[in-house]
């Protein structure tokens, strides 16, 4: 509104022109300044609610059980298995939640955190989710045609993601298999965690 | 920078339309009565602003709506803020719509050229008003609900399709996610879309015909930018002002318990400015008829629906160009004036009365704040619950409430229990017991309870067993042993027995595991070691059994959780009062009757009674 300042000024008095202006300014002064924090208080309001996701900066990987350690076969292939566990969405408790999926092997004979591998089933590329191939001995993701090597690699150099699956720290508690069970950002090269 | 703005003039025009805007003429100068359209509409724009965002929290279902907007209110950052502003400032508008109308009214600015626009207003009037009730329901918390399905009853009435139109409204035969879905529709789309046609079309209208200028005029012609700008903004800031006192006093808006269509709260109210209607209606008794129409039509659709098209006749009336002799006032401005001051006075009147009629009425007012309260408690205590449970479950708010002995407890005591017992003196709902016919269950198994029970001085009264068979047996009956015992025995006592008691109701009372007594039972676990004995040496096991089959009524156990619970499932069970019951009914499913309570009812009547503080929310 204030672009159009002094459109069409009728003339004045030459005398009465300090006066006039003055009042004429502080006017103009007082409406831009109303104006603002009349329109600042609900629009502040509305965008400091509207940005308050990002105030939310928590980071955790998330503890889960998700087998005994007997159920996997020593060098036997993939299996995927569910992550369940207690979420809170917003206002939602849920008790038991399916959040998301790992691939786990046993790759080592013992049964130390080592002897197992365990990915997140999420395509580092754009997210959707990858599938285990019995004949082609990898991970294959749907939807863009990225490969991975049974040890997460990519295994195809034309595959879009730009790096091999996001292993998960893996921890054996009386016969139980555990993962820290955490998401990383997409498409980049870097494996870094996400909320 | 000057040739960015040419190259946009030259394609848009826009300084034509900011000059058209900004330099439109306010003959004799500025005035603060013309304010009221300005502040209106900056009252909208704080509402989309607001409304857009609180639509991005908001989720309509039953079982997500109250807990959505719960989470605004209570865990968004600056939520309670917005959702406040949204609130109040919806509020505030209808009464600058009424100051708007009634300038325009007085300034003779709704007769002709200006017909039109002043359907126009009135259209938003209809509108604004209709947003508000559509608002109302949104929280779908208890208020919302009974208020809103008032509302949707009336609809019903409507000659013909009433039945259909209620339907469509509440997008089936009964409130659920539908009605929920349908009132944000049209809250949030249809309605705020037909608002902004008809203010293009108002202010078109209004910059058509100009200002109808207040005569005499008080000095030369301005233009609106600045002179008129400036009153406006200090009356927009005034507004902002008003609006923010509330928000700030009321920490945002009161979000009453979650709807609950099983529990009638009979303090659900329309907004304040619908209580004229509200009360209208209780002037219409539904078994008579007027001309042969059913009164409630009368009160819901007729007069509501005459007075809307008076007002829309106004400009016909105010057309009337004869003048009153002496005071030279046109005959139509002097009808119009006259009538809306009639409107006026019949809307406060008739709103102080229903305001007066819930505060004050004798009969009323009473159970009216009841209700009240009881409705702030409950949503106070399904907040506490829900920080509690560290979240809202998936199945809903309600669920926390439905499952709470603190909320459920004194409900169910005062509709099975109350008739006989009282609770402190009261129902259980604050409400104060007249006349019992048992004990006052109170405190029931503590020591201070057992204590008196166990005395000559207060067996026979009211709070304990006055009012019963044992102490006024039936003719032919004998009063009970227990009371014989306390005045024969207990009542010879010496300092020795009387210490002995004192210690077998420490005991006692353990039995119970009150939650309130664990760290004073946990101090006397000694003493309560000894109860069996002192059980047997002050002859209690003469008549009562103590771990073990035996006479009655069991003292294993007594007050536990387990022994009231089948105490109160059946009183006449062997192990209880057996064929001495007085006349306590069995609530519990016996010799193949069904139960008068579940058994998750008679738990939280328990688990309640056994907790000390009612008020905790």
């Amino acid at each position: 509104m204030d672009t159009s300042e002094n459109v069409d000024e009728p003339e004045s008095n030459p005398l009465e022109e300090p006066e006039e202006d003055r009042r004429d300014f502080l006017q103009k002064a007082a409406c831009v300044a109303l104006g603002g924090v009349v329109t600042l208080v609900p629009a502040g309001s509305a965008i400091t609610v509207l940005v308050s996701p990002l105030f939310d900066k928590s980071v955790g990987g998330l503890k889960v059980r998700l087998t005994s350690i007997d159920s996997l076969e020593v060098g036997g292939p993939p299996k995927l298995f569910k992550v369940v566990t207690e979420r809170q969405d917003a206002w939602t408790k849920h008790h038991t939640s399916e959040i998301g999926s790992v691939y786990v092997q046993r790759t080592g004979q013992g049964n130390t955190p080592s002897d197992f591998q365990a990915f997140n089933s999420t395509c580092p590329h754009l997210g959707c989710a990858v599938e285990f191939l019995d004949g082609a001995e990898g991970y294959s993701c749907p939807c863009h045609d990225s490969t991975f090597a049974t040890t997460g690699e990519v295994l195809n150099q034309s595959s879009p993601s730009p790096r091999g699956l996001d292993s998960l720290e893996v921890e054996i508690e009386d016969d139980q298999l555990w993962v820290i069970y955490l998401k990383f950002k997409p498409n980049v090269t870097d494996k870094i965690p996400v909320a | 920078m000057k040739g960015i703005f040419n190259w946009l003039d030259e394609r848009t025009g826009y300084r034509g339309f900011v000059k058209d805007a900004l330099f439109e003429s306010v003959p004799g100068g500025a005035r603060w009565r013309y304010v009221w359209g300005s502040t209106l509409t900056f009252a909208i724009v704080m509402q989309f602003i607001t409304g857009i965002i609180l639509w991005m929290f908001y989720s309509p279902s039953s079982q997500t709506a109250w807990e959505s907007v719960y989470f605004i209110q209570e865990e968004v950052p600056g939520g309670w803020i917005l959702r406040g502003i949204h609130h109040w400032t919806a509020q505030v508008m209808t009464v600058l719509l009424l100051l708007h109308l009634l300038q325009v009214v007085i300034d003779g600015a709704y007769r002709a050229p200006r017909e039109i626009n002043f359907w126009f207003g009135m259209g938003l009037l209809g509108i604004t008003l209709a947003m508000s009730l559509t608002g109302y329901l949104l929280p779908w918390d208890q208020k919302g609900y009974w208020a809103t399905k008032v509302a949707t009853s009336l609809t019903s009435t409507v000659p013909f399709i009433g039945d259909s139109l209620q339907r469509l409204v509440v997008g089936g035969s009964e409130y659920g996610h539908y009605t929920l879905t349908r009132f944000f529709a049209l809250h949030a789309g249809v309605l705020p879309f037909l608002l902004i046609g008809l203010i293009v079309g108002h202010i078109y209208l209004f910059r058509r015909h100009g200002l109808k200028v207040k005569q005499p005029k008080k000095g030369p012609d301005v233009y609106f930018w600045p002179d008129q700008i400036l009153k406006d903004a200090v009356a927009c800031l005034a507004v902002l002002m008003v609006v923010l006192v509330f928000v700030f006093w009321q920490h945002g808006a009161h979000l009453s318990a979650p709807a609950n269509p099983a529990e009638n709260f009979s303090s659900a109210r329309p907004d304040w400015y619908f209580m004229f209607l509200f009360q209208l209606l209780k002037y219409f008794p539904g078994n008579e008829t007027i001309l042969g129409i059913a009164a409630p039509i009368w009160g819901a659709v007729i007069v509501p629906g005459a007075l809307f098209g008076a007002f829309m006749m106004l400009p016909f009336v105010g057309a009337m160009k004869w003048r009153l002799p002496v005071v030279n006032w046109r005959l139509g401005d002097f009808c119009a004036t006259f009538f809306l001051i009639l409107c006026i006075v019949g809307f406060v009147a008739l709103t102080y009365i229903a305001f007066d009629h819930d505060y004050n009425d004798p009969d009323y007012a009473p159970g009216f704040a009841a209700s009240v309260e009881q409705a702030n408690r409950d949503a106070a205590r399904v907040k506490a619950l829900v920080k509690a449970n560290g979240g809202i479950p998936p199945e809903g708010a309600l669920s926390l409430l439905q499952n709470d002995p603190l909320t459920q407890g004194p409900r169910l005591f005062a509709s099975n229990c109350a008739s006989c017992h009282a609770y402190g003196g009261e129902d259980g709902l604050g409400v104060a017991v007249k006349e019992t016919s048992a004990a006052d269950l109170k405190g029931f198994a503590s020591r201070e309870w057992l204590t008196e029970f166990m005395s000559p001085d207060h067996i026979e009264t009211d709070k304990y067993w006055g009012n019963t068979a044992f102490v006024n047996p039936e003719e032919g009956d004998k009063k009970s042993k227990m009371v014989d015992f306390l005045f024969d025995e207990v009542a010879e006592y010496g300092d020795e027995e009387k210490t002995m008691l004192e210690e077998l109701i420490v005991g006692l009372s353990a039995e119970a595991k009150l939650p309130a007594q664990v760290e004073l039972d946990a101090a006397a676990s000694e003493t309560i070691t000894q109860l069996p004995e002192l059980l047997e040496e002050l002859t209690c096991l003469d008549c009562h059994h103590f771990q073990g089959e035996g006479r009655r009524p069991d003292l294993t156990g007594y007050g536990s959780v387990e022994w009231m619970t089948a105490f109160i499932q059946d009183p006449s069970h062997k192990r209880f009062y057996g064929d001495r019951n007085d006349r306590m009914p069995s609530y519990g499913a016996v010799n193949d009757k069904p139960a008068k309570l579940s058994d998750r009812e008679i738990g939280l009547i328990v688990e309640w009674m056994r907790t000390p503080q009612r008020e905790t929310p």
